[in-house]
């Protein structure tokens, strides 16, 4: 015993290795902020890139009018999509096959047309339908409206990208809740939980540290997408107002590099939301500390010899 | 809520142990078959559990007797027979003679008054320990959050884990996670306890904690089936033992008497391997 505890008070002479040189990693940083400087330097230099016609419109109103339609359709359409993909996802799970065909059938047509044609469709809607009455079937009509007054062209552009989105959203879904372990879904209804309550506070939860990084990926894909809405016509987007700008002025270049420096803005500050949320998610299973020790313990710890402090670690207590 | 049914550290229980052994009925399986596909799992089992009785079941794997205890709090249906608790026929209603299968909402009705323990613990890893146990106090029960954590809390001292109330499942050991996982299932005070060897995923020093968790809690009164491969258990804790293999029950009796003198030449040979 004594052996022992000398073991575990005396310091050990700790390795002073010399670790490994990388001189190849030095060449390679040089070559790289050699080609960096060539890069920055045309740049600058290069006329054609028209930097003063940048600045002036960086912060142009309709610009960032553009930004705030072009938010405003991402974070809709992705709600919308997202509450879609939940039902989708859990009727795909469900006993019932009816739920389980519509899932499927859903998932088939919104994955397998293409999102602009699905725009122009919705652009379109009010040709087809001209008119929406609310009755009782080959009765009496309760209420009525012109479709023209409805279906703007915003909502017809947040019902295209949210529906498309869906779809993609629920297999995602899908397989976030196919990755939870069954045994999950078992203790928590041998616990008297209903299968819908289980699904919601046990598993969905869980699934969620699968379901966030994808989704991050397909909302900032769902951003960028956002400016293909002038196939509704929806045309006070990012994308199309610099376009129309530069249409006006004749200069193409200068406000693509707007657009593209709005766009970059926008996923970087989506990605720093992402980063929160996977920490929500991740709670109890990432980055995980061994355990939270009170600060009291370590202290007690800390002035007990190693015999005492080995009697009263794991199961010292039962 | 002064006397809790399931207070394991009563002295008295124990004393009253004998008696209670006597007891009504809890549990009656009668005459049950379990196939998946054409495999015949479970071969007409009939068996009995009194009130307070601690029924420990052996066997080799594959031999059914997992798939049994599953199917007494309908993890599984059952392909014939029956399986009564107190008087409910588990998994059906019988109408004039007709079995119809209980909805959703009555099967999870059923699963309140049995608890169950998984070899894996299946605790939930998002929820921290105390969070684990409230959880179907509070979401089927109705219980108020405060007291559910006052009995939750109780639960914890009572495994030896009042310290450990707000580590996350994988803070935990094996051995800590099962604790947990009992007071899980006995949050919501049940009549029954199911064990599904509760430690045979535990590394060999862990599984003396669980153990005597499980011991105090048969102490207590508890009516419990426990499927196991710890022989002593077994033989301290049982009051009847039964060996299955292939589906069928080969015998069943005192445990200690079993131990000691099997009658069939197949359980000799089982218990002279795990011995």
């Amino acid at each position: 015993m004594t052996a022992l505890a000398n073991k575990r008070t005396e310091g050990p002479d700790l390795i002073k290795a010399v670790p490994v040189r990388h001189p190849g990693r030095w060449v390679g940083g040089v070559i790289i902020a050699l080609c960096l400087f060539l890069l920055v330097q045309s740049l600058v230099t290069n006329q054609n890139f028209h930097w003063d016609t940048v600045g002036t419109y960086l912060m142009d109103v309709l610009v960032i009018q553009g930004i705030g339609w072009t938010l405003l359709l991402t974070v809709l359409s992705m709600v919308l999509a997202i509450v879609l993909a939940i039902i989708l996802a859990f009727m795909r799970q469900s006993d019932n096959p009816l739920f389980r065909y519509i899932s499927w059938v859903w998932v088939w047509f919104f994955r397998g047309t293409p999102v602009y044609t699905q725009l122009v469709f919705w652009g379109l809607v009010a040709v087809l339908y001209p008119k929406i009455a609310a009755g009782v079937p080959w009765g009496p009509e309760l209420f009525s409206f012109n479709t023209q007054d409805l279906i703007r062209p915003f909502l017809a552009a947040m019902l295209g990208l949210g529906l498309n989105e869906s779809a993609y959203l629920a297999e995602i879904f899908r397989a976030g809740l196919k990755s939870v372990d069954a045994g999950q879904m078992e203790a928590a209804e041998a616990l008297g939980m209903r299968r819908s309550k289980v699904m919601w506070r046990i598993i969905l939860p869980q699934a969620m540290r699968v379901i966030v990084p994808p989704t991050g990926n397909e909302t900032i894909g769902m951003l960028k997408t956002t400016s293909l809405v002038l196939a509704v016509p929806f045309t006070l987007d990012l994308t199309f107002v610099t376009s129309s700008i530069a249409n006006r002025i004749y200069l193409p270049i200068p406000l693509l590099i707007v657009a593209a420096f709005w766009y970059l803005v926008i996923t970087s500050v989506l990605m720093v939301g992402q980063h929160f949320i996977e920490r929500h998610y991740g709670k109890g299973v990432d980055n995980l500390v061994p355990a939270p020790v009170k600060a009291t313990q370590a202290v007690t710890a800390a002035h007990t010899t190693p015999e005492a402090a080995a009697a009263t670690e794991e199961g010292g207590h039962v | 809520m002064s006397t809790p049914m399931n207070d394991i550290t009563d002295p008295q229980a124990a004393g009253t142990r004998a008696d209670s052994l006597a007891g009504n009925p809890l549990v009656r399986v009668q005459d049950v078959h379990k196939f998946f596909g054409s495999h015949h799992v479970l071969c007409g089992i009939d068996m009995t559990i009194r009130e307070g009785e601690v029924s420990v079941i052996i066997g080799p794997s594959g031999s059914g007797k997992s798939t049994l205890l599953r199917c007494v709090n309908m993890l599984e249906t059952i392909s014939a027979g029956r399986i009564y608790v107190r008087e409910d026929l588990i998994g059906f209603k019988d109408i004039k003679g007709q079995l119809h299968d209980l909805t959703p909402k009555q099967v999870a009705f059923q699963r309140r008054d049995i608890g169950m323990v998984f070899q894996r613990f299946n605790l939930f890893p998002h929820r921290t320990a105390l969070q684990n146990i409230i959880e179907a106090p509070t979401q089927v029960k109705r219980v108020s959050k405060a007291s559910a954590r006052t009995k939750a809390m109780e639960l914890l001292d009572r495994v030896g884990l009042a310290d450990h109330a707000d580590h996350y499942p994988a803070q935990l050991s094996g051995g800590q996670q099962q604790r947990v996982a009992i007071a899980r299932a006995l949050a919501m005070e049940p009549e029954l306890m199911l064990f599904d060897e509760p430690t045979s995923a535990l590394d060999p020093e862990l599984v003396g904690d669980v153990l005597n968790v499980m011991k105090d809690l048969a102490k207590s009164g508890m009516t419990m089936i426990v499927v196991t491969h710890e022989i002593g258990f077994a033989r301290e804790v049982g009051d009847t033992l039964t060996f299955m293999d292939a589906g069928v029950v080969v015998e069943s009796g005192d445990p200690r008497e079993l131990i000691a003198n099997p009658q069939h030449a197949r359980t000799k040979e089982f218990l002279s391997r795990v011995l």
